[in-house]
């Protein structure tokens, strides 16, 4: 029997649980943001302590998803650097702070 | 007095603080610590690896050959690179202004630069490794006096 996953994704990513919205391609979806600091060592001595905007948001939200698209998430906007589709209907994006 | 090495990387500093205006006076000697967005861009000042050897059979001299690493950390959107070539153009200008490192030594040469990047985070950062090759001489016995 085949795991309904597709179809719960819209509830594993919904508003109301842990995902906020994402303003894309004039109009609104869900995304699960995830902004933690992360220590960048770029080859100096020391390392940088940076924030890592991160957005999962599901594949179909996405048919044409480009880099240096906008996405704007609590008021902040950033640009669309890259992204992976994991095949199982789920997209991680990678964001930069405009 | 201190040592002639700690008095090169602190007159490296100060020469840098009051000649590269692109990091607004964020110079730091040994920093071992990490930076954040709210210290950049910023240069940070090592000594490193140092040989060392008799001048002259019979004298009482030490020829000394210190590595100064000298970082630029930028952090940018789109002019990431071209931020990086313009702070190096100001570090390497003060301290050929400053050959002789205020006398301390007998000649500061830039002998390397390495230049990486990372996208990883919110924006782009680019780090700029400057070796400065310092010759100075003490004696052997006074460590704290450059001859």
């Amino acid at each position: 029997m085949a795991i309904p996953y597709l179809s719960d994704l819209k509830y594993l990513i919904d508003q109301d649980d842990f995902a906020v919205a994402v303003t894309y391609d004039g109009g609104t979806i869900s995304g699960i943001f995830d902004n933690e600091t992360v220590p960048i060592d770029a080859g100096g001595m020391v390392v940088i302590h940076q924030e890592q905007p991160r957005v999962t948001i599901r594949t179909s939200d996405l048919p044409s998803i480009a880099e240096g698209e906008v996405m704007t998430i609590d008021g902040v906007d950033y640009s669309v650097q890259g992204w992976v589709h994991d095949s199982t209907g789920v997209t991680e994006v990678q964001l930069e702070k405009t | 007095m201190a040592h002639v090495r700690k008095q090169i990387r602190d007159r490296i500093a100060s020469q840098l603080t009051s000649n590269v205006s692109l990091v607004s006076s964020r110079v730091y000697t040994s920093r071992v610590y990490p930076l954040t967005e709210a210290n950049l861009p910023a240069i940070t000042v090592y000594t490193g690896s140092e040989n060392s050897s008799r001048l002259n059979m019979g004298v009482g001299d030490l020829n000394r050959s210190l590595t100064v690493d000298v970082d630029l950390y930028v952090r940018a959107t789109g002019t990431f690179d071209d931020d990086v070539d313009a702070i190096a153009v100001q570090v390497e200008e003060a301290i050929a202004s400053d050959f002789t490192v205020n006398g301390l030594a007998k000649e500061a040469v830039l002998t390397g630069t390495d230049i990486q990047f990372s996208g990883d985070a919110e924006q782009p950062v680019g780090v700029a490794k400057l070796t400065f090759t310092v010759r100075y001489v003490t004696a052997l016995t006074d460590v704290e006096a450059a001859k």
